[in-house]
């Protein structure tokens, strides 16, 4: 696992180094190009000698050949290197993605995180393939200028090396001022991208609500702040051409003055050295150009890879790290004094206390009501989060030391919240169990009732379903899940409050469908008392407590809340 | 070009800064490109001082000039443009979201919401990068080649026309590069969006990727995704990056020919007669830089072709968006007072064409009834709720309210009567305050306060670390039943005309709903509601209780007549006692 953006790179060191390698070389045959200029010009053009005029000529088209196959041999590295390291840090950030715990997510924010794989990871990738392909020109360059000029004459090497002075300043500058704006920018853009999702999973209330423009005001506001911050921005990335610009050519003023000047009636320079002075500062010029370009790039590269940086050396909360072997003979689940709280430090506790106590092959029901901690207590056994107080042992040993892939493929849970991915009915359904048979599917859809759908469809459970189930109804969508849970064929099933959306008669024939597999236990979180009355033990909560617990018939007796919902809905 | 055109809608307000972009870019690279010609011009005048009546010195003063008005100008140029680019990307921004917010539902339902953002968000920006390097690098390069043409021609014409018949050349090996490579950006494009999708998929859903132990074969399947990508991005940028060594091989061959055809000329300067009196060694040279300015937009365009080919697929995929079918036929209609009718008129619906889902469904709701819809899974309750509110329009028939068919309607105007609370929460990013406020707009904190209460949300919100002011979202930690609380809440502060609860209260405990029951009884009072729910002692009440099955109407009356009927309903009924 990498810890840091860059380090898949380092499968790449050759082909990096190399590429910079091949790149000086390009550069240097750039920089013996205008020597050869001056040679022409100042030798054979005024000696009349056509022959080595075009000798010299063709030596010059040979290089450019020369630098053609060499700087073709670059860019295929640089795509090369910059493709594959943008896979590897993709797949460092999504394996990093899957690894932290539900509430670490929650707190970075989803949205964020898609933005890493959406929008960073790619920035980053691309910041590779510049710096591999164009960073080394331009200093190559302007610094092969600079020995050039310095060769041709002491003072124009000054004058050259004041002018890379006040450019590399400006550049220095803007890259440091631009970093933190930058930031800014981002900062924004993913607001853009919270905004934009929460109302695209709204369509709906949206619409509803007559609110379509509300919402395009609130994103418009957001898509302001984003242009004036990157105006900002581009203000200061502006400064970079003129003042180089200037820089360059205050310098080609100063050497063309200096041509000028005779010491003792000879010139300090010749007209050939003049020339290619000019042709040196000219392509400096470009490179300097070149490089301020590149800055922006690789300061948005830059920003990129701190934040995945930031991301990947997030500790997961939650380790799988196996110690223990189950215990025979022991509970199968027990609860011990176990308490829990959602916000950091001191916020109230969302569980206090709570201790529970299943064996193997029980119903056990659960009730109580909204916000009563219930589904929490789900989260916990599955160790989406970590308890806070008292510990949750599964066969006698703490979960904590039990190996997390078996726990979860031992439990098998009907969650709330419909989870539901882009693919067909069985794609979804085998989720849980990737090779099961056509009739093991069947048997399962039958077992939740989804058969009764699923058979209607020409294609079967081959027929397509939309991301989050959109083209399925809510009861569709529950018996489906259901049926994955069913098929995941875990030792422990729980449903929760995951019949919600179906009639009763269809709950009550799932339920019977259930208590006919063998060797289940079950944990049924019910808002209906008459779902539970069965079970062999019945948890009541309230509040984050456990206020009573025992069978169908002794709490009607003896729990208050518990015979308020019994009565309530017998009532009517 | 076709890029071009679809740029076009948004540089709408832009013209005037273009303009002036264009004049800062005359300026900017007109002093750019004089002071190597005066350079040119100092250098023959100190080889041969009669070539020229001006002093060295008025050279010097010329290039300084120059020098000063290409800084100032130069940096508003730059500045400009970006200012251009950010209009223009601010406009596109708004009109994908403006499209987002106004598609027809069945366009959000079917298109991958990480796709849609990527749009949004990844496509918008590379516009703006290959607009912004495009631009400029195009622009830029126009003038100067403009500029230096004129500039070569004065010089030598011969060179200038040898110059002017071998740069197409460099032309014409980027076009063919970037023509051969613009499918790879498009698969770039799209494999990029597929591989958001799937990221934001597994987000969304990531307490059942790890319940369901599969987060490794989410991996697996990402990988493909991913290696795919790998595989056009490589394509995609290796092609980008041919054609700038291509074309500097080109002007590598010009700049060589130049040297020896200016030589020759040169040379035999006096004994050719082509119309050039004098051509003399600082005019070779100076011809030469002008070449290399002339060359240089080739180059630097060539440079960013990668940024503008991500731009033009990119574009196209924005375009496709707007292109996307409007949200079809807004009535014109407004509902003037209240909704005193409403029916169903024979309506048939189907989500694909080929499965019917609600089947010549007629039916008379009452002003001030409360009408239930009972039936099993999937018999067609939702839809006739999404036909209602005109989210999905159905194959034949309608729904009329007063008379009119919600067709001939405003949507807005028909949905300002209704409020809704469906199955699936919603709750934004934001404040619970704002996400109760949202029904209702100017709301003060007693009226939501007071919606909160009545919904019974009060006690778990005043429980919350900054009661209504904090922040919640879809994924911070409410559990379902809570998020149903404060969706009903919105709609006990809206106080509708007529109300819609599509198993609003599913996952909420019966003793909350007991309580909620009485507050909706209030809110309901005299008006008309559609109630879909499944836990028949809410709708026990109801005016008349509508029993679907498979799309069709089974069984109509109220609570009485239906169990009196000893049907579908009296079955459905006592099975939750069993």
């Amino acid at each position: 696992m990498a810890k840091h953006a860059l380090e898949p790179l380092k499968k790449y060191a050759l082909q990096v180094t190399l590429g910079p390698a091949l790149k000086l070389f390009e550069v240097v045959t750039e920089l013996v190009i205008p020597v050869l200029t001056k040679k022409i010009i100042d030798q054979y053009i005024p000696a009349s000698d056509m022959k080595n005029t075009l000798i010299f000529g063709a030596i010059i088209l040979g290089l450019g050949f020369l630098a053609f196959i060499v700087t073709m041999c670059a860019q295929y590295l640089a795509a090369r290197v910059s493709a594959d390291f943008g896979y590897d840090i993709k797949k460092e950030i999504f394996h990093k993605m899957s690894t932290l715990s539900e509430k670490q997510l929650n707190d970075y924010g989803k949205q964020k995180a898609l933005t890493l794989v959406n929008n960073d990871a790619f920035s980053l990738q691309n910041g590779v393939m510049m710096f591999m392909r164009l960073i080394f020109r331009p200093p190559f360059l302007i610094v092969g200028a600079l020995i050039m000029s310095f060769i041709i004459h002491l003072y124009a090497g000054l004058i050259f090396a004041g002018v890379v002075l006040i450019s590399a300043l400006t550049v220095g500058l803007v890259m440091a001022l631009s970093p933190k704006r930058y930031a800014a920018i981002q900062s924004n853009l993913d607001e853009i991208n919270l905004i934009a999702s929460d109302s695209l999973k709204g369509a709906r209330p949206v619409r509803a609500f007559n609110m379509q423009e509300d919402e395009e005001s609130e994103f418009g506001a957001s898509v302001d702040t984003y242009k004036k911050k990157s105006m900002n921005m581009a203000a200061l990335n502006a400064i970079i051409n003129p003042l180089t610009f200037c820089a360059i050519n205050l310098g080609m003023i100063l050497i063309v003055y200096l041509g000028n000047v005779r010491v003792g009636g000879e010139s300090l320079l010749t007209t050939g050295e003049i020339v290619s002075l000019i042709s040196y500062s000219t392509s400096s010029l470009a490179a300097l150009i070149m490089f301020s370009r590149l800055s922006v790039s690789l300061n948005k590269a830059s920003a990129s890879k701190k934040r995945i940086d930031a991301f990947l050396q997030m500790e997961p909360s939650i380790i799988n790290n196996p110690k223990g072997e189950a215990i025979e003979d022991s509970t199968y689940i027990q609860f011990k004094d176990v308490s829990f709280a959602y916000g950091k430090g001191n916020g109230k506790n969302t569980l206090s206390n709570i201790n529970i106590s299943i064996n193997k092959g029980q119903w056990i029901g659960f009730i109580g009501g909204t916000g009563s901690g219930k589904s929490t207590v789900i989260s916990l056994l599955e160790r989406l989060y970590e308890p806070k107080e008292g510990e949750i042992l599964y066969r006698g040993i703490n979960i904590k030391d039990y190996d997390l892939n078996s726990l979860r493929d031992e439990i098998s849970l009907v969650s709330q919240k419909p989870s539901i991915f882009k693919g067909t009915i069985r794609s979804n359904v085998t989720l849980g169990k990737p090779d099961a048979t056509e009739e093991e599917i069947e048997w399962a859809l039958k077992q939740s009732l989804a058969y009764e759908y699923v058979s209607k469809y020409s294609d079967f459970i081959d027929h397509e379903v939309e991301e989050g189930g959109a083209n399925l109804s809510g009861g569709q969508k529950q018996r489906l899940l259901i049926a994955r849970a069913i098929l995941k064929g875990g030792s422990l099933l729980i449903l929760d409050d995951s019949t919600s959306a179906l009639d009763f008669l269809s709950d009550l024939n799932v339920r019977n469908n259930i208590s006919k597999i063998d060797g289940l236990t079950k944990i049924i979180v019910s808002q209906r008392a008459g779902s539970l009355r069965d079970c062999d033990q019945i948890y009541v909560f309230d509040k984050g407590n456990i206020v009573e617990c025992g069978k169908h018939d002794e709490l009607v007796e003896s729990c208050d809340i518990y015979r308020e919902i019994y009565d309530m809905q017998r009532a009517k | 070009m076709a890029t071009f055109k679809r740029l076009k809608p948004y540089l709408k307000g832009s013209i005037g800064l273009f303009a002036i972009s264009l004049l800062f870019a005359l300026l900017a690279t007109g002093s750019k490109l004089a002071i190597p010609l005066l350079a040119g011009r100092a250098v023959n005048k100190i080889i041969d001082p009669s070539s020229s009546s001006l002093q060295f010195v008025d050279f010097i003063t010329m290039m300084v000039v120059f020098l000063v008005v290409g800084t100032i100008f130069r940096y508003i140029f730059d500045y400009v443009i970006s200012l251009i680019g950010q209009r223009v990307i601010k406009n596109i921004r708004n009109a994908v979201f403006h499209k987002y917010t106004t598609a027809p539902i069945s366009y959000i339902d079917s298109s991958r919401k990480g796709d849609m953002i990527s749009r949004l968000i990844n496509d918008v920006e590379n516009v703006q990068t290959g607009l912004v390097s495009g631009f400029a690098a195009f622009y830029d390069g126009i003038i100067a080649i403009g500029f230096t043409l004129v500039f070569m021609f004065m010089l030598n014409w011969a060179l200038a026309l040898i110059v002017v018949f071998l740069t197409p050349i460099s032309i014409f090996v980027s076009r063919f590069v970037s023509k051969f490579n613009s499918s790879n950006f498009k698969k770039q494009a799209k494999d990029s969006g597929l591989l958001a999708s799937f990221a934001l998929e597994g987000l969304n859903n990531s307490e059942s990727v790890n319940t369901l132990n599969i987060a490794e074969r989410r991996e697996k399947e990402f990988d493909k995704l991913n290696d795919s990508f790998r595989k056009s991005v490589f394509k995609a940028n290796l092609g980008a990056s041919l054609i700038n060594p291509s074309t500097r091989l080109v002007n590598a061959l010009i700049n060589g020919i130049l040297i020896a055809v200016g030589a020759l000329l040169v040379i035999k300067n006096g004994s050719l007669n082509y119309g050039v009196a004098v051509f003399m060694v600082g005019d070779l040279s100076a011809f030469l830089t002008y070449a290399a300015s002339y060359m240089t937009p080739f180059n630097e365009i060539s440079n960013v072709v990668t940024e503008i080919s991500y731009a033009t697929s990119s574009l196209k995929r924005i375009d496709d968006v707007i292109n996307s079918p409007a949200d079809i036929n807004d009535g014109k209609e407004v509902i003037n007072g209240e909704v005193n009718d409403l029916k169903a008129n024979h309506v048939t619906f189907s989500y694909d064409g080929t499965r019917t889902i609600i089947k010549d469904f007629d039916l008379d709701i009452y002003k001030g009834h409360k009408i239930a819809f009972v039936g099993p899974t999937g018999c067609g309750k939702t839809t006739l709720i999404n036909i209602l509110m005109r989210f999905y329009d159905p194959q034949s028939g309608c729904f009329e309210a007063n008379n009119i068919s919600t067709f001939e309607l405003e949507k807005r105007a028909f949905r300002e009567h209704i409020g809704m609370v469906l199955q699936e929460t919603w709750i934004f990013t934001g404040t619970v305050f704002e996400n109760i406020a949202y029904s209702k707009k100017g709301a003060t904190l007693e009226e939501v306060k007071l919606a909160a209460e009545k919904a019974q949300a009060s006690s778990f919100i005043e429980r919350l670390p900054n009661g209504y002011e904090t922040m919640i979202s879809d994924s911070s930690g409410l559990s379902v039943g809570e998020k149903q609380l404060i969706c009903v809440a919105r709609v006990m502060l809206m106080e509708p005309e007529i109300v819609i609860l599509d198993e609003a209260t599913s996952n909420i405990d019966v003793r909350t709903e007991a309580l909620l029951s009485k507050s909706f009884d209030a809110l309901m009072k005299g008006k008309t509601s559609l109630v879909v729910a499944h836990r028949l002692s809410t709708i026990v009440s109801s005016d008349l209780i509508v029993v679907l099955k498979d799309g069709e109407i089974i069984e109509t009356g109220n609570h009485q007549e239906l169990m009196a009927k000893n049907g579908f309903y009296n079955k459905l009924y006592n099975s939750q006692f069993n």
